[in-house]
């Protein structure tokens, strides 16, 4: 289930990566000079960090591990120490 | 190659009024700030979330992927905004139109073409902020140019009927 959501994720993270790519080109494209063009870039893209940072933070305080594989190793080391 | 040639003097250059980007953009915006007064009211009401399996990181997911596209959108608006430009020159109007990230064109109208110009402001906001739009009335295959929601509407007509005055008395 979480492997799946952790996909899913990524995906659309991935898009959203993509999309963001291809508007700050386009911007620059036609925009190269402009001071407030790249304020607004370098804005989005902070903000945007920001957001993944929380977003490791929140997933490490609730899972131990904000990675995605080790997530399947986590539990199965704890599998281990039950038995 | 320069959209503008040397011998031009440029005029104006114009873009919407910014309180029509921030009008476009207050819906994200309210979007943004949703999920913090639905937290508030949440602790106000006493309701909690699970605090175990899956719940929280279903919800921290979810609320990565919102404001991630939410700033996207946000920054698509002032994207498409910074491109729509206008630019009359000594010897024509341009207007620059970007409709999406991939949908852009640009017009070039020469000022002996222009027959009238109309410039408009309607309702509370645009009379407020002192911002309209400016029709040109041309001879030539596009028959209307309009300058979108740009500010001070009576003064960019002013300055166009100008500019094609001072290039008519230069051609008698």
């Amino acid at each position: 289930m979480l492997s799946l959501l952790f996909t899913l994720y990524l995906a659309l993270v991935f898009i959203w990566f993509i999309f963001s790519v291809l508007v700050i080109t386009f911007t620059l494209r036609y925009h190269i000079f402009s001071v407030t063009n790249w304020m607004m870039i370098i804005l989005y893209v902070i903000i945007s960090l920001q957001i993944l940072n929380v977003t490791g933070e929140s997933l490490t305080k609730y899972t131990g591990t904000s990675q995605l594989i080790p997530f399947s190793k986590q539990r199965t080391y704890e599998y281990h120490l039950s038995k | 190659m320069s959209i503008i040639s040397p011998s031009e003097v440029t005029l104006l250059k114009l873009r919407r009024h910014p309180i029509v980007f921030f009008a476009d953009s207050f819906v994200l915006v309210f979007l943004l700030a949703l999920p913090p007064f639905v937290v508030f009211f949440m602790n106000i009401t006493g309701a909690q979330l699970p605090n175990d399996g899956f719940i929280p990181v279903i919800v921290i997911l979810c609320a990565s992927i919102y404001y991630l596209y939410i700033t996207l959108f946000l920054f698509y608006n002032f994207f498409i905004f910074f491109l729509d430009r206008w630019i009359v020159t000594s010897e024509h109007v341009i207007d620059i139109e970007q409709k999406t990230v991939f949908n852009r064109s640009v017009s070039k109208l020469e000022l002996e073409r222009i027959q009238d110009v109309t410039a408009e402001t309607k309702g509370f906001m645009e009379t407020l902020f002192n911002y309209g739009d400016v029709y040109i009335q041309t001879a030539g295959e596009r028959e209307r140019f309009v300058f979108k929601d740009v500010p001070s509407p009576q003064f960019v007509a002013d300055i166009i009927v100008r500019a094609v005055d001072k290039l008519d008395k230069k051609g008698i």
